[in-house]
Formats: C-alpha cells, sequence, structure tokens
C-alpha cells in the first residue's frame, strides 16, 4: 500500500454559483521512501494541494475527492482532533522563507522544544537532549549555544536547516517540502539540498518537493508530477520525463530553460499566459499556447493516458522519436 | 514573443483584463461593504445638507430671543409646544434653529482645523522622510516634545498667546493634531522611498519636488485620510471643549460646543438644552468615526480581504 | 567597439551606527572594482548577497557617488561633472529591478508612468510624448490599451516588460539589470529575456545584468565578474570561465547550480559554512574560511587581481588548484 494516495481531488475557491477551481481531478501516489517533485508556474495549484490534503484549508476551500489517504488513514473522514495528531506529527511541512516560518519572539531552541513536547510529550533533560540532537542532524556548527538564540540573529541558511529541525523532530512518514531553497543563495541552497536528501535517505521519509525550479527536482526526485492550471498535465519518472517529455507543456517548459537552448540567440518560448479564473478553455487548457494543438484539444478535455513510466493528459503525447 | 501567435493569446486575455474595476468603484465596493459606514456617510450627509440649507431648514433665526418662552421643553414632553420642536433655551432661542446653524460652524471648523493640520503635516512630514539625517531629526524632536504635553493644555495655551477667537480656535486645534500627521506621513513615506518604484523615479532624473508629491505622497494617501476622517471628530470635540471653557467661538454665534457651555448651569432645570447639544456632537463624532473605518477598510490594502 | 563604461576601483563604504557609545562600524560593500563595459555587450555580475552587486547598481547609475574610485561615461568623469552634466549623464544610464511588483509606482497609470523620464528630460510636447510611449510600448509587446491601466492590473511579467520600457524609453547607453528575471516564473523569464536579446540587438545598449542564476547568465552574457564580499574574484569571458572556472569560489558557484542533465553535471565541490558578514569581513583572502584550498598565506594576505589563462582572477593558489 503507498504512503499517501490521492485520487480524484479537487479544491474550490470562492461562491457555490461562481466557483474558481484550484486543483482539479488530481491523482497522486507517494510511496515511502520516495522524493516526488511537483512542478509548475504560480498559480497551477500545487501549493493548494498539499495544504488541501493537511486540512489546512478549513473553511477557505471546498474539497472533493475519491480517495485521500495517508498511511491507511482516511484523510477525508477523520475528525479535525484526529487529524492534528497526524499533521505535525506524520507528515511535516517546510516552507519558502525561513525567516517567516518561525516565531520571532521565541528561541530557536523553545520553538523546537514545543513541538517536541507537544508531539512526544518529552520533558526536561531528555527534551533538551533530544533538541540537540536535532541541531546537529541538520548539521548547525555550535548547536548548545545556537539553541538560545533567536530567528533574527540566523541567516537565511541556518534558519531553514532550524525549520527542518522542526519539521524532522518527531520523524515524520512525509515530509513537504514547499520551494524549500528558493529564498536563498546559491551555494547554501546546495548544502540544503544535500541535507534534505540524506535526511530523507536516513530517515527513510518520503519527500515531497513542490518547486518551480526543474533542474532542482532533475537531480533529487524519482518522479515529477507536473501542473499546469490545476490539473497533473504529465507525471513520469526521472530522468524519462526530462529526456522524453511526453506533454507539450513539459517540453515546452524545458525547451524555456536557459540551460536547454546554450549558444542560441533567443530562448524557446511559450507564448501567452497561464490562464486565469475567468478565462479557461473548455477544451484542453494547454490549447490556447500548444504548439501541436488540433481541433479536438479545443473541443474536448483530455484524461490521463498512460505512458511509459508515468501517464500523460494529452490528446496527442509527444512520442519518443524527438529524444 | 511578440509573433502573430501572441496576439491572438493576448487579446483572449485581454478581455478578462478589462473586467478590472476602476480605482474609485474598487473603493466604493470595500467601503459599502461596511454597513456602520454606510450609515455614518448618510448621517453625515443629512447633517450637511441641513447645515449648508440652514436658512431654509431652520424653523427660526438662531439668535432670535423668544422672551415669552424662555426654557420651553421639547415638543413631546409636558409644557411642550410645536412651535419649538426640541424646545427652547435660557434666552428663549429655538434649540432646532440653533442646531442646524450651529452644523455648519462646527463642520466648517473641523474641517479647517484638519486642512490647517494636514497640509504643514503633510509636508513637514515629507521633509523629515526625504532629509532623515539632520532636518528630520530636528522636525521629529520638536513634534516629539508637542507630543508630549497634554493637547488641551496645548490649546488652551495657545489660546491664550493668541487670544480667543474663532479663526485663533482652529489655529490652536490644528497645531495639537500636526504632530501625528507629520508621524504618520514620515512612516510611510519612508516605507515608500525604500521601494524600486521611487529608485527608477530618480534614475529617470526626477527632482526632489517631483519625487515628493508625485511620486510618493500619492502613496502614501490612504493612512492619511483616515486619520483626517478620525481627527476630523475629535477637532468638533476640541473646539467643543475649547468652547466650553469659554475660549472658543463668542456668544450669541450658534455653534455645538458652546451651546453645551451656555448652558451648564440649567442641567437640573432644563436637560434638554444640555443634552441636544450634547446628543448631537456624540451623534455626529460617531458617524465620522464609523465613516473611518469604512475608510480604512476601503484604502488600507492591508487589511484588504483577498479577492 | 566602443567603450561606454569604465569603472576604475569603485569602492563604496557605508557607515553602521553601533550604539550609543561605540563609533560606526564600516561596512565595505564595494572595495575596488574595476571593469569596462562594451556597446552592445553585456556584462553579468555574479554573486550571493551581500556581495555588493546592488551596491554596484547604485554607483552605476549614479544615484550615489562612490567613496573612491573613478567612474568614466563615455569618458566623462562622473566625479568632476557639473550637475548639469551629471543630470544629461544620468539619462544615459538606466535601471531594471528585481521585483516587479515594487518597481512601478502603483498610484500612476503606465502611459505616465513612461512618460515620466520624457518630461523631466526632454522638451518633448505632450503628445509627442504619447507617441513615443505608445511606440515603445508596441516595442516590448504590450498593447495599446494598456496605456491607461494601473500596474495592479498587469500580471509579473506584463510588469517587467513595463519596467524595461521605462528604462529604455531615453534610449540609454547602459542598462543596469538586478536580477530581472528571478521574480518571475520558468516561461516567463524567457520571455523577458529573449526581449532583452531584441532590444540589445536593435538599439546596441551595454546591460549590467546582475544575477545570481548561473544558468540565465550563461545566456546573456558576453563578459563575467564573479563577486564575493565586495571584491570581483574572476573576470573575463563567459566561455572561457564557463568551460573552465579558475577561482575555488567560481567552481563552486557553477557546481551548486543544479542542472536539469545529469551528463552536464559537474563534479560537485562543496563549500562549507555561510557567507561572512559584511560588518566583519574574515582578514586576508576573504573566501578563505570556506575554501577547500585555503592555507595560512590566504588569511594574511589579500589577493590582487592578476591576469592568468586570458583572464583576471584573484586567488593564491589559482595555479597550484588548477594544474
Amino acid at each position: 500500500m503507498s504512503l499517501l494516495e490521492i485520487k480524484n481531488l479537487s479544491v474550490e475557491f470562492g461562491s457555490q454559483h461562481n466557483p474558481f477551481r484550484a486543483v482539479e481531478g488530481l491523482d497522486l501516489t507517494v510511496e515511502q521512501g520516495e522524493i516526488v517533485g511537483i512542478v509548475g508556474e504560480s498559480g497551477s495549484g500545487k501549493s493548494v494541494t498539499m495544504m488541501a490534503m493537511m486540512g489546512l484549508l478549513e473553511g477557505q476551500g471546498r474539497i472533493v475527492a475519491d480517495t485521500l489517504q495517508f498511511d491507511g488513514k482516511d484523510l477525508l473522514t477523520i475528525s479535525a482532533r484526529e487529524r492534528r495528531k497526524i499533521v505535525g506529527k506524520d507528515i511535516a511541512m517546510i516552507f519558502q522563507d525561513p525567516m517567516t516560518s518561525l516565531n520571532p519572539s521565541y528561541t530557536v531552541g523553545y520553538q523546537i522544544m514545543e513541538v517536541l513536547k507537544i508531539h512526544q510529550g518529552l520533558r526536561g533533560a531528555a527534551l533538551k537532549q533530544r533538541a540537540l540532537e536535532l541541531m546537529e542532524m541538520v548539521e548547525i556548527p555550535a548547536a548548545a549555544s545556537r539553541l538560545a538564540a533567536y530567528p533574527h540573529q540566523l541567516s537565511g541558511g541556518m534558519s531553514q536547516r532550524v525549520v527542518i529541525a522542526m519539521a524532522i523532530a518527531c520523524s515524520p512518514k512525509l515530509l513537504i517540502a514547499d520551494e524549500p531553497t528558493t529564498a536563498l543563495d546559491v551555494t547554501i541552497q546546495a548544502q540544503i539540498m544535500d541535507l534534505l536528501v540524506n535526511l530523507q535517505k536516513s530517515q527513510n521519509m518520503a519527500l515531497i518537493m513542490i518547486t518551480h525550479d526543474l533542474a532542482v527536482v532533475a537531480e533529487v526526485a524519482h518522479k515529477v508530477a507536473v501542473m499546469y492550471a490545476g490539473q497533473v498535465a504529465e507525471m513520469a519518472k526521472v530522468p524519462g520525463i526530462f529526456r522524453k517529455p511526453a506533454h507539450p507543456y513539459t517540453e515546452a517548459l524545458l525547451k524555456s530553460i536557459p540551460e536547454h537552448s546554450k549558444g542560441a540567440h533567443r530562448l524557446s518560448t511559450l507564448a501567452g499566459i497561464v490562464p486565469g479564473q475567468y478565462d479557461r478553455p473548455s477544451g484542453c487548457l494547454l490549447s490556447p499556447r500548444c504548439p501541436y494543438v488540433q481541433d479536438k484539444c479545443k473541443a474536448q478535455r483530455p484524461g490521463l493516458t498512460a505512458i511509459e513510466g508515468g501517464v500523460v493528459r494529452c490528446h496527442y503525447p509527444i512520442t519518443a522519436k524527438e529524444a | 514573443m511578440t509573433n502573430a501567435n501572441t496576439s491572438t493569446v493576448a487579446s483572449a486575455a485581454e478581455d478578462a483584463a478589462l473586467s478590472y474595476p476602476s480605482p474609485f468603484k474598487e473603493f466604493w465596493q470595500g467601503f459599502s461593504y461596511n454597513k456602520g459606514a454606510v450609515a455614518g456617510l448618510i448621517f453625515m450627509s443629512i447633517v450637511l445638507l441641513c447645515a449648508i440649507l440652514a436658512p431654509l431648514v431652520a424653523p427660526y433665526s438662531p439668535i432670535e430671543q423668544y422672551r415669552d418662552h424662555l426654557l420651553t421643553p421639547p415638543a413631546w414632553l409636558d409644557g411642550g409646544s410645536t412651535a419649538f420642536l426640541l424646545g427652547t433655551d435660557e434666552l428663549g432661542r429655538d434649540i432646532l434653529s440653533r442646531l442646524i446653524y450651529g452644523a455648519r460652524l462646527s463642520l466648517f471648523i473641523g474641517l479647517c482645523s484638519v486642512l490647517l493640520a494636514l497640509i504643514p503635516g503633510v509636508v513637514l512630514g515629507l521633509l523629515a522622510a526625504f532629509f532623515p539625517k539632520v532636518l528630520g531629526g530636528v522636525i521629529m524632536r520638536v513634534m516629539d516634545i508637542m507630543m508630549a504635553l497634554p493637547s488641551l493644555l496645548l490649546a488652551v495655551a495657545i489660546m491664550a498667546i493668541l487670544g480667543p477667537g474663532l479663526m485663533n480656535a482652529m489655529i490652536a486645534i490644528a497645531t495639537v493634531s500636526l504632530p501625528a500627521y507629520v508621524r504618520l506621513t514620515r512612516a510611510s513615506a519612508m516605507t515608500e522611498l525604500n521601494r524600486d518604484y521611487v529608485t527608477a523615479s530618480r534614475v529617470s532624473g526626477a527632482g526632489l519636488f517631483r519625487l515628493m508629491f508625485n511620486t510618493v505622497l500619492p502613496n502614501c494617501m490612504a493612512p492619511l485620510i483616515v486619520h483626517a476622517t478620525m481627527s476630523f471628530s475629535s477637532a468638533i470635540l476640541e473646539i467643543a471643549a475649547l468652547g466650553f471653557l469659554g475660549l472658543g467661538v463668542q456668544p450669541p454665534t450658534p455653534e455645538w460646543g458652546t451651546m453645551l457651555a451656555s448652558a451648564r448651569d440649567y442641567i437640573e432645570r432644563a436637560w434638554w438644552v444640555v443634552s441636544l447639544p450634547g446628543l448631537t456632537i456624540l451623534l455626529s463624532v460617531l458617524a465620522i468615526n464609523l465613516m473611518g473605518d469604512g475608510l480604512r477598510d476601503a484604502l488600507d490594502p492591508k487589511l484588504k480581504r483577498a479577492a | 567597439m566602443s567603450t561606454v563604461l569604465q569603472a576604475r576601483d569603485l569602492t563604496r563604504y557605508y557607515d553602521v551606527a553601533q550604539g550609543f557609545f561605540k563609533p560606526a562600524a564600516q561596512v565595505k560593500a564595494l572595495n575596488g572594482v574595476s571593469f569596462e563595459l562594451t556597446a552592445g555587450k553585456t556584462l553579468a555580475v555574479v554573486g550571493e548577497s551581500g556581495c555588493g552587486k546592488s551596491t554596484l547598481a547604485r554607483q552605476l547609475t549614479l544615484i550615489e557617488p562612490p567613496t573612491a574610485g573613478s567612474l568614466l561615461l563615455e569618458g566623462q568623469d562622473a566625479a568632476t561633472a557639473s550637475k548639469a552634466e551629471l543630470k544629461a549623464m544620468r539619462t544615459k544610464v538606466q535601471m531594471v529591478f528585481q521585483n516587479p511588483y515594487a518597481s512601478l509606482n502603483p498610484r500612476q497609470k503606465i502611459g505616465t508612468q513612461l512618460g515620466e523620464p520624457l518630461e523631466i528630460n526632454t522638451s518633448l510636447s505632450a503628445s509627442e510624448r504619447e507617441e513615443r510611449v505608445r511606440a515603445m510600448m508596441t516595442r516590448v509587446g504590450l498593447r495599446p490599451e494598456h496605456y491607461y491601466r494601473y500596474p495592479h492590473m498587469f500580471s509579473g511579467g506584463q510588469r517587467q516588460r513595463i519596467a524595461i520600457a521605462r528604462a529604455m524609453m531615453l534610449n540609454p547607453r547602459i542598462v543596469v539589470a538586478d536580477e530581472p528575471t528571478s521574480a518571475l516564473d520558468v516561461s516567463i523569464q524567457a520571455q523577458v529575456l529573449n526581449l532583452f536579446m531584441d532590444l540589445q540587438e536593435e538599439f546596441n545598449t551595454a546591460y549590467v545584468f546582475i544575477s545570481h542564476n548561473l544558468a540565465v547568465v550563461e545566456h546573456v552574457a558576453d563578459e563575467l565578474m564573479v563577486m564575493y564580499l565586495g571584491r570581483a574574484v574572476e573576470v573575463g569571458a563567459k566561455e572561457k570561465i564557463y568551460s573552465r572556472p579558475l577561482h575555488p569560489y567560481t567552481q563552486a558557484l557553477l557546481s551548486a547550480t543544479p542542472s536539469i542533465h545529469p551528463e552536464d553535471r559537474r563534479i560537485k565541490i562543496k563549500i562549507h559554512g555561510e557567507l561572512p558578514s559584511p560588518l566583519n569581513p574574515p582578514s586576508g583572502c576573504t573566501f578563505h574560511k570556506r575554501c577547500p584550498f585555503a592555507n595560512e598565506r590566504c588569511q594574511q594576505e589579500v589577493p590582487e587581481l592578476r591576469a592568468l589563462d586570458e583572464r583576471m582572477i584573484a586567488c593564491h593558489h589559482a595555479e597550484n588548484i588548477n594544474s
């Protein structure tokens, strides 16, 4: 059985008669110890999916799904109280900006120990010991003295390490990292990525990496889901998806990376912008921008089709010949 | 990206973009969302209309004394008469007429003292933000000293120097509320100054005057407008307080605060002479404050609900 | 090939108050940087936060005088120029900023903002200005009706086009672009980069392109300057540095940049530790605390930029570590 299983998840915002579908018909499975990358541009619904799964959208969005299972428990039906026991303990999350995900009024030691107190019931010397251990696990030098530091006294990279320490405090089975390195400098970014992957291996966690940077997931992920306007456009294994993208959108994303057009004067681009709330086309969501668009694409929304190593949402997937 | 393909796609996206509301419509949406603010606006519009059309609306002249009808109670009480709907005061003047004419002066005073504080306050605040080292330091320290004094005491002291009178009362009230404007302008101008668009304007060669009033000031206006509404009501209260102390408007000119002050001897015998002007002040201040809340909701982007 | 800009030993220190009784400390934000810029070419400035990139941008746009060193714009020295001359010089250097959401005045219509540089610096009539503005809007891919819109009605990519249009209004000799695409999505980034390249070809503008994204830099740059803590550590032609980086910091930066294609991956040179605080930089070579090759000499002696293998490099051990 998979650790996380999502089938046909939809998330709607706004009023009943004028809803905005931020996520539509999303399927995703994550196995234990797997690294899954979720890639997409802003507004593609990648963060909303994770928020919905963890029940953080309560009162804002309407969540509908056929299956939403984590570790054998049905997240759709359990009570808020039970969910709180899972979220933060078995599922942990780290956010993009480490500076805002730590409370500036408390020392980092206090904040780590707070997590341990709530979820593991540790007290006294054991508590301090475990906090110190965690700080060392995330490779913070001079851990003992850093416990007494306030967030503003730490650099961005250090703060992100503290955030990671808090996330893995309860040995979660699934760690969700939402753009964990975007706010950091290049060399620090590499350090944090190394740390995350090492922790993932040593703790045997599943790791979901939400990012807009294809190169980051190309280096670490086992499987990548490319999202476009609330739908999964393509989900396939690495490196296959980067060698032979089957969806025109995946292909276009890859081509628009400067690394891809070395020596060329112009980058290849996908014309236009991601459709917004009011201008979603009736056919395939990519149809107004797709270079290979056919009549069928404009009329009918494609479903997910199985391809080698994954699934693709396209009437006319690109075949292997282009590789 | 400027090929034919883009333009067709862009035009499809365009139609959606066209439906963006104009800034005024957006403001009204935010404002009308707040029911209290709309109620306040309606009340103040009625008061304002009465004030403007006072000679037409008021049944009597505000200073004419009906010696036969001293201290007549309001119409709905025993001994009241429909001739004087809200009764008469100790000199036999119709209270309703005095309240209506009084609105003219009270609103005028409120508006003037706000403008007298707003304009120099904004200029000083901008100067303090643009020259933070020497000039800014001096301005802010002077403002700190002004803020350290109890406001009514300061106003009375200024009146003592300038002498009683309407104009002087407005100057006194404006001076007292000046530091708040300076601080507010300086704070929001300082944040705006760090924004890239100000640098961009500088790079394209904008001079100091243009930077201050064209580039930065419009972006600082939201909190200032809100504060101005709020201090409009406190100006009415303060002029009432000065009037109560005999330093404001001189009798027999009708003004809410002065009415309140001159009637204080009759509190036990004829409560309406004191209460009605008091009630009018209370309601107006409440209405203006509610409007201020609505303005803040509509103008302050930090409080804007996510679309 | 004409040189449009010469910077010699450009230096900028800032005083930072340290408390009531302590003397103000000096941050050496820019510590003797020299380079030349050729018309129609792009110099990319690469480095992490605190390396002095943004300070350099402020010097180049002449909105802040340097503490020492000189800046020659088309042969004219900014330090000795009169007020009127300085104003004329300023029109030749324009800037594009990182955050498209902060770089446009939210209370001004697009047409007004684009017309502002012309209004200040030229004696064109209102109708002539509007004509020029509309021509430039078409040039950068904006539509005529955008003239009367406010910035909040635009997406990030469109705003960056507006910002570029504003910078190009006065037909400057040099455009300083401070991380112009780092806030944008990948596919939008490609569109904006293409626009930059097209405009350069058309107007023969020289770019100073500040970025931390080495993939983007590789695409746009002709010359490259790698900076660390206010100093240039390696300067040279892009091809030379990318094919064979000599400075350990350049090597680390390049290897920290993630890549889509595993075959492109360089051997990872890991550098440890945080970026030092510019308030209290290490002695000698500022990189020595993180450098895997550092020895005693690096702790004491500041390496000067010297020519080596068709580039300039500031490292004591460049020959040894690269042989």
